[in-house]
């Protein structure tokens, strides 16, 4: 990261600086992401969904990121705003010590290839006319991302690192299971030397021993390629299985993010604290002790006053209700929004 | 960049597998289906999956038979889509026109001796005035040169023009006026250029006083003609002017002195005999008058030859008019003739026995052809009589004509005489005249002609080859239809890409524009169109071009709307977020991601959109707003029988194949478009 972006973050603000490191690949701070709501008839703008409401966090080199949350928690769109799919309303993303957002299109084009993204629906995000190795291959000609003569090789030695077989380069997706989809969309993405990789609930829509196995696969391409993820998905145990820090997300702020060891042994967020609950133990007889939320996610476009969680979490206090609490380190490396930790 | 190269990672670890490979068993076949599998390319794959479908298989065939039928069978068939085809058929036919003669043709005695037009129209006229009063002798008197003609009555129907004959004698020439001369003051005008001559003046001064116009001085010899104005005379050199005679003989000074004391008048007597002086640009012609004698002869006879093909000259009918009432007896071209009377007719008789007949009434071949023999103008003139005496306008009677074959030529037989045939001749009078009809063989159109060897559909109202029609009628439906799909799908898909991958105000305002398009009605505007074309009477090829374009400008809004609807569902697919974040370019990702998505969605609207433009412009055709006559469509072939119920069942063999074309041509389109749709959804196994 060059020292001119790192001191220009520092100097920004104090809160952010602290957990930014040097080695940090991604940073985004205080990133907003609000859909406009237009009344149908004169398309004027009558309230916002806050689908992602001043998140910040930082991502070191060479590990995962979990991020987890409810559906609707705004997780996804926090991934395709950091790729710049879509346009931010506010705060910024660093990646490798340049702001995504101050680049120009021909720039962020030719910045595509390092940041990459895998989807949720392996069949929809797989074009149906074209074959298996041209997916993966066209961008990697567009790039030049290997001199021409060594393209095809190349194809296959991706192909094969994600459990491919070369024949199937000239397939089509249709021919292929949602678990061999996935290894297809993973090796379009790898086959662009990343350094980053999206995985947009990567696993979510494939069945168990399947999930493991890709799993698995993105485990062992880290250790590689030295990769960096961040691995959005709401299946805890994949999470835990994965990530080296986790952020909790509700209502499209961040309540919790620390170690995953860390967080999960010692999680401090009522919300969190929930959610581990909720995660199931291979042991019938295993006493589980379920914290209930009551009620259902408050809307997005209009989120509660004070701590956006204070609606349905057990320990509300007075100040909870009028006041939104600040992200804090609560302890070294475990930051936390919620009004219980606030120092006295 | 840190990180690693994948492709120098793997390269190692590939390396690195094919040393541990190495070591282990190198007859180790790995458990994998590369060896079974066989791969096609894309296009394969689809035309493997359109060819297990039957239908499109039925379809393609006969479309293969349509494009075959319609661009290929016409460059070997023989007749073209506006060949008109005849026949030999027998029918009622006009044979012969048969008429009274209640008017006068006159025939000039002399061939070279030219009355003029003015006398033989005044001729004419009297003659007719002479028949109602019955009067013998009228005088004709030309206003301009004062010479008198007489028309006189020679017998019934015979009248005679006589009248003064000029011969030309000679040609004056070379005369040179000296100068003018003053009677009254005595003295000779000069020109400038005209020399006074001593003398001169006082010989033409006693030339006045004696009368004498002819004088001399000086040797030479000078004439005196009054030019005219009161006193005022032109003096001539005699000497030098030249009066060449018709026989190559120069005259004596009188005559020329005549000729010039002639011209004042145009006519002068010389020794007792009349002449005339027709003034010309540089010389003067004499013409000798003659006695009176016949110029022309007027009457209502016909002349009809004994033998077939004769022709009579004017200057024989001339003679045979006027020997009819006087001598009988004639002689013309050095042969001798004699003229007898036999009842209302007359026979004239030639060397060769009987050569002519004269008779009232005129019976003439309608083709123009003579080929009435004399025998059957006299049965005709018989018919007619028997007819007027009875009163009847209609009769029937058989006589002997020459026969014909089924080509309409006649039989000669060996001796070269025609064959004959007994034929009912229908005679009817009619506005004046009597008209006759028979059964002949005539060459026709070969209109509504039944299937042949020839015509293997038969032919049209217009003897035009039906199959040949069908062919190129195949021709005009499936260029239109592709044409007209080309320019909607070129219309549409600009429109409709524009409006999908811009969306916004462009979306908005195309949207727009193609809900107009879709609430034009298109009839009532083509037919508006069709009367505009009707009124400008464009040029069939020209028509078809512009109904083309209208057709094509009006259609697109459909396929803007499909092109419009699967791009923007497409744009929000995954794979397209895909292709961004991979930092594809925008045009690969339009021609990579987009457009081959769409187009298998738009070769079936076009395919199935060729059944149903076919099927407007036959309907546009058969309602005859679309292409004209003599071009030809199925639809204007369809509309050409279908006036009545009644032609409807007649004509089926005419409508029936053409509606047959159609609907195979259409449904063979929907079979292709349906085998194209499956088989370019990838989904379909």
């Amino acid at each position: 990261m060059s020292s001119s972006v790192k001191e220009e973050m520092k100097a920004g603000t104090a809160d952010v600086s602290s957990y930014v490191h040097d080695d940090d690949l991604l940073v985004v701070k205080h990133l907003k992401k609000y859909f406009p709501i237009k009344s149908s008839f004169f398309r004027v703008t009558v309230g916002n969904v806050k689908a992602v409401d001043d998140v910040s966090f930082s991502i070191k080199r060479g590990t995962t990121m979990g991020l987890v949350g409810e559906s609707g928690c705004g997780k996804s769109t926090i991934g395709r705003t950091i790729l710049r799919l879509q346009d931010k309303t506010a705060g910024e993303v660093y990646f490798n010590g340049v702001d995504i957002f101050s680049l120009s299109h021909e720039e962020l084009r030719k910045m595509r290839p390092k940041i990459q993204i895998i989807f949720q629906d392996p069949y929809s995000s797989l074009s149906p006319r074209l074959p298996v190795g041209e997916i993966i291959g066209e961008a990697v000609r567009e790039h030049g991302i290997v001199p021409e003569e060594e393209y095809d090789a190349y194809i296959t030695r991706i192909m094969k690192a994600c459990g491919l077989q070369e024949y199937h380069k000239a397939r089509y997706p249709h021919e292929f299971s949602g678990g061999q989809r996935q290894r297809i969309c993973i090796a379009r993405a790898l086959a662009l030397n990343p350094s980053f990789i999206l995985c947009d609930e990567p696993v979510s829509a494939l069945d168990v021993s399947i999930q493991a196995q890709i799993i698995n696969l993105l485990k062992e391409l880290q250790k590689e390629f030295g990769l960096t993820y961040l691995f959005i998905s709401h299946d805890l145990s994949v999470v835990q299985h994965i990530s080296d820090t986790v952020g909790v997300m509700y209502l499209g702020s961040m309540a919790e993010l620390a170690e995953t060891d860390e967080l999960f042994a010692d999680p401090l967020h009522p919300y969190t604290q929930a959610l581990f609950s909720a995660i199931p133990i291979p042991d019938p007889d295993a006493k589980i002790d379920r914290i209930i939320l009551e009620g259902s996610i408050p809307s997005p476009a209009n989120p509660p006053k004070g701590c956006k969680f204070h609606t349905r979490c057990s320990k509300c206090m007075e100040i909870c209700k009028n006041e939104c609490p600040e992200f804090r380190e609560v302890k070294p490396g475990h930051f936390v929004a919620c009004h219980l930790y606030d120092e006295k | 960049m840190d990180n690693k190269n994948f492709n120098e990672v793997l390269k190692a670890r590939e390396a690195a597998e094919q040393e541990s490979k190495a070591n282990e068993d190198s007859g180790y076949m790995a458990l994998d289906d590369t060896q079974r599998v066989k791969v096609l390319s894309p296009g394969r794959l689809v035309f493997n999956r359109f060819k297990r479908n039957k239908l499109a298989i039925v379809g393609t065939a006969i479309l293969t038979f349509m494009f075959l039928f319609s661009f290929l069978f016409p460059v070997f068939y023989s007749y073209g889509q506006t060949d008109i085809f005849y026949k030999y058929d027998t029918m009622m036919t006009d044979y012969a026109s048969a008429a009274k003669r209640d008017s006068y043709t006159s025939y000039q005695v002399d061939p070279d001796h030219q009355v003029n037009s003015k006398i033989k129209n005044m001729m004419t006229s009297y003659v007719l005035t002479m028949e109602e009063e019955g009067t013998e002798k009228q005088e004709i008197k030309d206003e301009e040169t004062d010479f008198v003609y007489y028309l006189n009555k020679l017998g019934e129907n015979v009248y005679e023009l006589t009248g003064i004959a000029s011969e030309e004698v000679g040609t004056m020439s070379g005369f040179e006026k000296v100068c003018s001369f003053n009677s009254k003051t005595g003295k000779l005008m000069l020109t400038a250029d005209q020399k006074a001559i001593p003398g001169l003046e006082a010989a033409a001064a006693a030339a006045i006083k004696s009368g004498n116009t002819v004088f001399e001085v000086g040797g030479k010899v000078y004439t005196m003609t009054s030019s005219g104005k009161k006193g005022l005379y032109s003096i001539y050199d005699l000497s030098s002017c030249v009066l060449k005679m018709a026989d190559g003989s120069e005259s004596d000074n009188a005559l020329r002195s005549a000729v010039l004391h002639g011209v004042a008048e145009g006519k002068f007597t010389y020794e007792g005999e009349s002449y005339g002086v027709q003034s010309g640009s540089d010389k003067f012609t004499v013409v000798k008058y003659t006695d009176a004698s016949a110029l022309m002869l007027s009457s209502k006879y016909v002349f009809n030859a004994y033998q077939i093909g004769t022709e009579f000259t004017d200057g024989f009918k001339a003679a045979v008019l006027e020997a009819l009432y006087g001598e009988h007896e004639f002689e013309y071209e050095g042969a001798s003739y004699t003229v007898s009377k036999k009842d209302d007719e007359f026979i004239v008789t030639g060397p060769n026995g009987e050569y002519a007949e004269l008779c009232l009434y005129s019976v003439r071949r309608y083709n123009g052809e003579d080929t009435l023999s004399i025998d059957f103008k006299r049965t005709v003139q018989k018919e007619i009589e028997k007819l007027e005496s009875a009163g009847q306008k209609k009769g029937v009677f058989t006589y002997a004509i020459p026969k014909m074959d089924d080509e309409g030529k006649y039989i000669v037989k060996e001796d070269g005489s025609y064959e004959l045939e007994d034929v009912e001749m229908n005679i009817t009078r009619k506005e004046g005249q009597y008209v006759l009809k028979c059964e002949r063989t005539a060459h026709l159109i070969d209109i509504y002609g039944p299937a042949s060897s020839k015509h293997i559909f038969g032919t049209d109202a217009d003897g035009m080859d039906i199959l040949a029609r069908m062919m190129y009628g195949g021709r005009i439906s499936l260029m239109v239809g592709f044409i007209v799909v080309a320019l909607e799908l070129l219309f549409g898909v600009i429109m409709g890409g524009l409006a999908g991958f811009f969306s916004g105000w462009v979306d908005t305002l195309i949207m727009r524009l193609v809900d107009i398009f879709n609430c034009i009605p298109t009839l009532p505007i083509l037919i508006i169109l069709g009367a505009i074309f009707d009124d400008q009477k464009l040029n069939s090829y020209v028509r078809l071009m512009w109904m083309m374009a209208v057709l094509g400008f009006l259609g697109w809004a459909g396929v803007a709307r499909l092109v419009r609807g699967q791009i923007l569902s497409l744009r929000e697919q995954e794979f397209m977020t895909a292709a961004e974040a991979t930092g594809l370019s925008t045009t690969r990702r339009i021609f990579r991601h987009l457009v081959p998505n769409v187009i298998p969605q738009l070769i079936v609207n076009a395919t199935m959109g060729l059944g149903s433009v076919i099927i407007y412009e036959s309907t546009l055709s058969f309602l005859g707003l679309g292409v004209k006559h003599p071009l030809a469509t199925w639809g204007t072939m369809i509309n050409s029988v279908t006036s009545s119920n009644e032609n409807m069942v007649r004509y089926a063999y005419i409508w029936i194949p053409v509606g047959l074309l159609i609907c195979l041509t259409v449904i063979a389109f929907n079979f292709v478009g349906d085998g194209l749709r499956d088989a370019f959804d990838p989904k379909m196994k």
